[in-house]
C-alpha cells in the first residue's frame, strides 16, 4: 500500500459495494479518489441476496464481466410463506432478462473493491476514518479535511479533499458526526443467522430440489413469517454455492422473551429453525455449520439530510430498512451512481452546487421512502414522505412497479404501500404473476 | 437560438441513441411513456437532465424534476420551450 496522499478530489469512506462503485464512477470521470476501508478484503458480510438491478450498476462500473466470471448462483425469484399463505414469483415472469444473484458477499464485495483499485483510485485498507471538518466546504477554498487513523496506530492524520462520500454502512461516520440519523424507535430488531451445508431448496417451479441441483435449477430466496412474531418476525433461506444462509429477523423484545436465560443464541436459533415445518423439510439432510451463528442488534433508520456542503451519504450510511426485500445493495449502488454524477456536476458548475445537491437529495430520499413503505410493518409515512414515495414510484418503469406490487402482495407488510401506489396496470401485472406455492408438508 | 419541434425531438432522440443505458439506438415517439417503458430509468434521469441543460443551454430547477416534465419527449420538449428565449 502506497502512502496516503495529502489531498484528492473525493475521499470515500468504506469499501463495500456503494463505496467501491462510487470510487470507480468518480475515477472514470477523471477525479482523483482515495478510498478508505477499515477492514481488509476479503471480509465477511451478510446480505447475500441481490436483485437483477445490480447488473446495470455493474455495467456502468465496467465490472459485470468479472462478476459473471465468478459464477455466483443465479436466483430465480422468491418463495414466501406468510401466515399460512404460500406464494412464489419468478423474475423471468416480470421480463427481467438478467439474473438476480445469491452471492458470498466476501467475494462479491472484493471484486467491486478490486475494480475500484484497477480504475485508479488510491486504496487504503485497515484505515479507520474518524470524521471530517466540513466548516470550509464549498467556500472559496472548497476544502474538506478528513481525519483517519491506520488500525493499530495511535495518531490520526488528515487528507484534504473537495468532497467526502460516506459509504461506511451502519457505522455512518459523517451522518453520526452531524447528527443526521433518525432512528425508527418502533423498529428495534435483531438478526440472528447461521450456515448449513446440504440443505434442499425451493425453485421457481414451486418444487423442492436437493442441494446438488443448485447449479442446474436456480434457487429462489425462501422467506417465511415466524409464528408468534407479531407479523414482523421472519426468516430467510438463501442458497449459496457451498452452503445455505439461514437467518431470523425478530423484534428485540421477542428475542429476549423467548430465549432461555441459560440458552445460547446458537441453541435458540436452532430451536426456532425446527419450529417451521417447511424449513425442517428443507433441512432434513442438512448439517449445521458449528460456530457459524452470528447476531446483530439493529434499527431501521433514515437520515434527515443525505447531502450538504462537502458531503454525500450513500447506502446504509444514508438509511437502512428491514432487509426483507433485498433492496440494500441496489440502493447502495444507486446512491453511488447518483453521488458520482452530482459531484461531477457540482465541480463543473460551482454556482449551481446547491441545485445539483438538491436533486440528489430528493431522488435518493424518495427512493429510500419507497423502500420504507414496502418493508416496514405498520409504517406510517408523513404526508411529505408519502409524496416522496409516490414520486419515486412514478419514476419507476412498469416492470419495476409490477415487481414492487408483487413484493407487497407476498406479505402483509405493505398496507402503506398499497394505499400509496396508484397504478392499476402494474397491480394487475403483479397479481397475474404471483402464483400459489403448493408444498405438501407431510 | 430557436428550435423547431422537430429539431428538439431529433436532438432528444440523439440522447437515446448515445446515452441511455442498455437500450441501444432506438426510435422514441414523442408520446411514448419513456419512464414506464423503462427507457429512462433511475440512472438515466440524471443523465437526461444534464443532457437537456448542456444541449439546449437551459437550467432545470430541482422542483421541476417531476414525472409530468419527463414522462414523454413531448413533456420534455414543453419544459425546454418554456425556458428558451422567445
Amino acid at each position: 500500500m502506497s502512502a496516503v496522499p495529502e489531498s484528492c478530489d473525493v475521499a470515500v469512506i468504506g469499501g463495500g459495494p456503494a463505496g467501491s462503485l462510487a470510487a470507480t464512477y468518480l475515477t472514470g470521470k477523471g477525479y482523483s479518489v482515495a478510498l478508505f476501508e477499515r477492514q481488509k478484503h476479503p471480509r465477511y458480510q451478510v446480505g447475500e441476496s441481490l436483485l437483477p438491478d445490480v447488473w446495470k450498476y455493474c455495467d456502468a462500473a465496467g465490472v459485470s464481466d468479472a462478476i459473471a466470471a465468478e459464477g455466483f448462483l443465479r436466483k430465480a425469484g422468491g418463495s414466501v410463506d406468510w401466515n399460512g399463505e404460500m406464494r412464489r414469483l419468478s423474475f423471468g415472469d416480470f421480463g427481467y432478462t438478467r439474473p438476480a444473484l445469491h452471492v458470498e458477499r466476501d467475494r462479491f464485495d472484493h471484486i467491486l473493491f478490486e475494480r475500484a483499485r484497477a480504475s485508479g483510485a488510491w486504496i487504503g485498507e485497515e484505515i479507520a476514518v474518524l470524521g471530517a471538518d466540513l466548516s470550509r466546504a464549498e467556500d472559496d477554498e472548497s476544502e474538506v479535511s478528513v481525519s483517519y487513523r491506520p488500525v493499530g496506530e495511535s495518531s490520526a492524520s488528515r487528507i484534504r479533499c473537495r468532497y467526502v462520500v460516506d459509504a461506511s454502512g451502519q457505522t455512518g461516520v459523517i451522518g453520526r458526526q452531524l447528527g443526521l440519523r433518525v432512528f425508527d424507535e418502533g423498529f428495534r430488531f435483531m438478526s440472528v443467522w447461521g450456515y448449513f451445508t446440504n440443505s434442499s431448496y425451493l425453485a421457481a417451479d414451486g418444487q423442492i430440489y436437493p442441494a446438488q441441483s443448485v447449479r442446474e435449477v436456480p434457487p429462489t430466496t425462501y422467506v417465511s413469517a415466524l409464528p408468534q412474531g407479531d407479523g414482523w418476525a421472519w426468516l430467510w433461506h438463501i442458497m449459496l454455492r457451498e452452503s445455505t444462509s439461514i437467518g431470523l429477523v425478530i423484534p428485540k423484545a421477542w428475542a429476549s422473551e423467548t430465549k432461555g436465560s441459560d440458552e445460547s443464541w446458537e441453541a435458540w436459533f436452532l430451536r426456532q429453525c425446527r419450529a417451521l415445518p417447511l424449513l425442517q423439510r428443507l433441512l432434513a439432510d442438512a448439517t449445521f455449520c458449528e460456530g457459524s451463528v452470528r447476531l446483530v442488534r439493529n434499527y431501521s433508520y433514515r437520515s434527515n439530510r443525505v447531502t450538504g456542503p462537502g458531503f454525500f451519504l450513500l447506502g446504509d450510511a444514508a438509511g437502512f430498512v428491514d432487509p426483507i426485500f433485498s433492496v440494500g445493495v441496489v440502493f447502495g449502488m444507486y446512491s453511488a451512481y447518483a453521488a458520482a454524477h452530482t459531484i461531477d456536476r457540482c465541480l463543473r458548475q460551482r454556482a449551481r452546487r446547491d441545485e445539483h445537491r438538491s436533486i440528489f437529495s430528493s431522488q435518493v430520499q424518495a427512493r429510500l421512502e419507497l423502500s420504507r413503505s414496502l418493508a416496514l410493518p405498520y409504517y406510517q409515512a408523513s404526508d411529505a414522505g408519502h409524496a416522496k414515495a409516490r414520486e419515486a414510484m412514478g419514476f419507476s418503469s412498469m416492470q419495476a412497479q409490477a415487481l414492487m406490487y408483487a413484493a407487497s402482495l407476498l406479505t402483509d407488510r405493505s398496507g402503506n404501500f398499497d394505499s400509496m401506489a396508484d397504478s392499476p396496470a402494474a397491480h394487475r401485472a403483479a397479481t397475474e404473476r404471483v402464483r400459489p406455492l403448493d408444498i405438501p408438508l407431510k | 437560438m430557436s428550435y423547431s419541434d422537430q429539431q428538439i425531438f431529433d436532438t432528444l432522440a440523439r440522447f437515446f441513441a448515445q446515452e441511455a443505458t442498455g437500450q441501444g439506438a432506438i426510435a422514441v415517439a414523442p408520446d411514448t411513456d419513456i419512464i414506464g417503458e423503462g427507457l429512462v430509468d433511475s440512472l438515466a434521469i440524471f443523465k437526461l437532465i444534464a443532457f437537456v441543460e448542456e444541449t439546449f443551454g437551459v437550467t432545470i430547477a430541482p422542483d421541476e424534476v417531476l414525472l409530468e416534465n419527463f414522462q414523454t419527449l413531448r413533456a420534455v420538449r414543453n419544459l425546454i420551450v418554456k425556458k428558451l428565449p422567445a
